[in-house]
């Protein structure tokens, strides 16, 4: 009485009983999302059909780096060094990705061959070749969705580099050196986005020694590192501050008999993190791993790579003719890719190719273990299962899934 | 007053009343009950003494969720409790829903996360009319959007 008694209002009438927990479930983007996270990458694709809502849900940035998120290399691409446009080899480094996305490069109908020259946080960066014409084509692919997109033909390119930190950004960055037309030695750079279009020019023009390596740079934690052949510096770019510098190689190795020219036998980025192994001037069976510091500001010797504890434990590695090309080991392999552990911090092994074999040799006990056999199908070489004699080195990528738009 | 204050602290472990939106009761132990971050606040916020209302889960669903509150605080080995999940959660579909929605009002991570994985599996393979079929998903494409969609991503239809 003193107060009107608020009236329950009851909505069992209205209420819509006939809205099943299914449909709530669907209308719950939250809980849509935790279930749409565990699903394959394929149910994702063929699932954006369902409804516009599904369509939005699996095409959001924040979904696809949600998903991102739980893929680390599942995979890498191997191709022939030197032979571009060879089948690719895929070695699956876990159980639910062993089949090849892809063997060639036939995404697009382009005329030319089309050879891989990176792979970044799950996006490829492809060019084609002409060989007549010095203008080749770039194409940004992602061989998880099967999309690609074509980057605006442009002169005089020397070579291209794929800035991607889906962490960072959903957007992506090609960045391009260009040869100036009339000066030697002289280059620009040029930043193609994914978000605001064109080519545009950075910075102005710069000079480089002639051993630069433009054809790929390496991109890690927002900067792409070229290196320099003869030694000395690398070249970094960083990409959001559009800076260029010049960073320090690993010091020199203790050289023996006078100068010789530094070969970098391993150049590349594992989980955020930049390594560099040198081809020693001399007979080792110990190989220094180099990682960069992550202000860039040079370099340490994470570990060590045993060779003899490996061949101890794989003798089909062990040259049995006397080393030709391989002066400074008797032994046949190639450093594939290093993997950090994801929750220790200081597990971290590195992934061989050996005669044969894919294998995993963990720095911390030296201990070596088969990941896979590995039979690679190279053109014109009609050999058998693959020893110490026909052994071939591959160029390497890595594979990660990803639901990236490009 | 002094009745409560001279109630010695009991050695035999608290149960909290849990009330569904049917209005049965259900009385878990606090320590198997408070798994739920939904409860666990809500008896911070006082009704620990008194019935906690669950207005969002029905009986049928809460007496499966206090099962898997029981058994998650029973102590098992990780080997029984995987077994035993795998059993909880091969249930009808309709009853997966269910408690898929009553676990992420209650917010039982775990338990969440186990269910959401079940759906996944369930569904992974279907196409994506049976999709709409199993959700009650009206298809509000054209028929070009559709086949819009379908073109771009040909090869997972493969």
């Amino acid at each position: 009485m003193l107060s009107s008694k608020r009236t329950k209002i009851r909505l069992s009438s209205c209420q819509p009983s006939f809205l099943l927990s299914a449909e709530i479930l669907a209308n719950n983007e939250d809980l849509l999302a935790e279930i749409l996270l565990r699903l394959p990458i394929k149910s994702l694709l063929k699932f954006k059909c369902v409804s516009k809502n599904w369509l939005s849900l699996i095409s959001n940035p924040r979904f696809s780096h949600r998903r991102n998120d739980n893929s680390p290399c599942c995979g890498l691409f191997l191709v022939e060094c030197g032979s571009p446009y060879a089948e690719y080899q895929f070695v699956a480094l876990d159980s639910s990705h062993s089949k090849a996305p892809f063997k060639h490069l036939t995404f697009v109908n382009d005329p030319s061959e089309i050879e891989l020259i990176q792979s970044c946080n799950g996006l490829l960066l492809c060019r084609s070749f002409r060989p007549s014409g010095p203008d080749r084509t770039y194409y940004v692919y992602n061989p998880t969705t099967k999309q690609y997109t074509i980057l605006p033909r442009l002169r005089r390119v020397l070579g291209a580099a794929l800035a991607f930190d889906p962490s960072n950004s959903p957007h992506y960055k090609v960045i391009c050196v260009r040869k100036r037309r009339s000066l030697q030695h002289h280059y620009q750079i040029e930043i193609y986005s994914s978000n605001n279009g064109p080519w545009r020019v950075s910075g102005t023009p710069f000079t480089a020694e002639d051993q630069m390596v433009f054809k790929s740079g390496v991109f890690c934690n927002g900067v792409i590192h070229w290196l320099n052949v003869s030694g000395g510096t690398l070249l970094c770019f960083d990409v959001d501050g559009e800076q260029l510098k010049e960073t320090p190689m690993p010091p020199a190795p203790q050289i023996d008999d006078g100068l010789e020219q530094r070969q970098v036998w391993y150049f590349g980025e594992s989980q955020g993190r930049l390594h560099l192994v040198e081809l020693p001037p001399q007979a080792t069976t110990q190989l220094d791993v180099h990682e960069m510091r992550a202000d860039c500001s040079g370099w340490f010797v994470k570990c060590r790579i045993d060779l003899d504890a490996i061949a101890g434990a794989f003798p089909e590695m062990i040259m049995s003719s006397s080393p030709n090309f391989w002066e400074v080991t008797s032994y046949a392999f190639e450093i594939l890719v290093f993997v950090r552990g994801e929750r220790e911090e200081n597990s971290f092994s590195v992934l061989l190719h050996i005669p044969g074999k894919v294998i995993r040799y963990d720095f911390k006990d030296k201990s070596s273990t088969t990941l896979c056999d590995f039979n690679p199908t190279v053109e014109g070489l009609d050999f058998g299962p693959e020893n110490e004699s026909n052994f071939v080195m591959f160029d390497v990528y890595q594979y990660i899934e990803s639901l990236s738009c490009v | 007053m002094a009745s409560s204050e001279s109630t010695t602290t009991s050695t035999t472990t608290k149960v909290l009343r849990l009330k569904s939106s049917d209005n049965e009761i259900f009385g878990v132990e606090e320590k198997a009950a408070l798994q739920s971050e939904t409860i666990k606040s809500l008896a911070e916020d006082g009704y620990s003494e008194d019935v906690i209302p669950l207005f969002n889960v029905e009986k049928k669903t809460l007496a499966k969720i206090v099962e898997w509150l029981n058994k998650h605080a029973s102590g098992s080995s990780k080997e029984e409790l995987k077994r035993w999940d795998a059993d909880f959660v091969d249930v009808d579909k309709d009853v997966l829903y269910d408690l898929l929605l009553a676990s992420n009002y209650l917010n039982i991570e775990v338990l969440l996360h186990q269910l959401a994985q079940k759906v996944a599996d369930m569904i992974k393979g279907k196409k994506p009319e049976e999709i709409r079929q199993l959700f009650g998903i009206k298809n509000d494409f054209t028929p070009e959007e559709e086949a819009e969609i379908r073109r771009e991503n040909a090869w997972a239809f493969e």
